[in-house]
């Protein structure tokens, strides 16, 4: 006997992503998935986004990482509303680890959610966490051709990042085929060039004001 | 249960082949052990940024026969269609 069903067949991780969307809804947070490869900047994004935007935006991050609490502790020097969350073995975050990471902040404090996910192009993008956006992140030392090599994450994006932009002229990167596969995969998400290590940060920063709809200034 | 039907959009990170080794690795030793699973994934849906032309293909990237880039649609889903059940006494 065929019986039909057509359910999610991650049923159980979107019904608690509603939940964290329905909690973060309630305090009024904007939640960002910040996916991208190890080594591509994520963690050190957030350390200079902290940093610059302590007193003017009230952050909070979930980082995510097989092993080791190092990017917590890099990350807490800015804030004590950081929890890491270890996985193990696992290569993405599922939404139950999200909800109970996000039991150990103090949500009233926060205006912002950003979820470190683990460093993986792959895996995270198909595990709904609660977001309200997904933000994939490349960095010109891993080379043009990642977003033509990774369509889903590129695909599901709203915001698109492109760190290590002062490498440009010192590794082979062609920034117009970049450009070109983003737009070709994205023709919606926006693409910021980015340097943290130069503090280049002007674009992001901008951007992080009007998802909360807040002018912030470095 | 004889046969599970799954469906993935093409935004959704599914590997075919390694979706199946975790369905036999899954099911091995249990009362579905002979059950099947049958994975729909789609492809992109592409639409011609010039000519408009829309065809199907496994490639995001591919071009036009007009030589253009194409705009790719598709979902990240990942459905569960139907299953195929034995019933005691039919």
């Amino acid at each position: 006997m065929k019986v039909q069903v057509v359910e999610s067949v991650l049923k159980l991780n979107d019904e608690i992503a509603a939940l964290n969307r329905e909690s973060l809804r309630k305090q009024g947070i904007f939640c960002l998935d910040l996916i991208g490869g190890p080594g591509c900047g994520k963690t050190a994004l957030l350390e200079a986004t902290l940093r610059a935007l302590k007193g003017k935006l009230r952050l909070g991050v979930l980082v995510g990482d097989l092993a080791t609490t190092r990017d917590a502790e890099r990350l807490a020097r800015w804030t004590d509303q950081v929890v890491q969350i270890n996985t193990g073995k696992g290569c993405h975050l599922d939404a139950n680890q999200v909800r109970q990471a996000m039991a150990r902040l103090d949500l009233a404090k926060l205006d912002v959610l950003v979820i470190e996910n683990v460093g993986n192009l792959i895996c995270p993008v198909g595990f709904d966490l609660g977001q309200d956006v997904k933000v994939g992140m490349f960095s010109v030392a891993e080379g043009d051709d990642k977003p033509a090599k990774h369509p889903p994450l590129v695909h599901e994006a709203s915001l698109l990042l492109l760190n290590k932009i002062d490498l440009l002229p010192y590794v082979p990167f062609d920034l117009q085929k970049f450009r070109a596969d983003v737009r070709t995969l994205n023709s919606q998400a926006e693409l910021l060039e980015i340097s943290v290590q130069k503090e280049q940060l002007e674009p992001w920063v901008t951007w992080l004001g009007n998802q909360v709809k807040r002018e912030v200034n470095l | 249960m004889r046969k599970v039907v799954v469906r993935a959009g093409p935004a959704q990170a599914i590997e075919p082949q390694a979706m199946q080794m975790a369905w036999q690795a899954s099911i091995a030793g249990t009362p579905y052990a002979q059950a099947q699973l049958e994975l729909r994934v789609e492809p992109w849906r592409l639409i011609c940024t010039s000519c408009g032309k829309e065809w199907t293909s496994e490639d995001p990237l591919e071009l036009c026969t007009c030589g253009q880039p194409a705009t790719p649609k598709g979902d990240a889903e990942l459905t569960l269609l139907s299953m195929e059940v034995d019933v005691p006494g039919e």
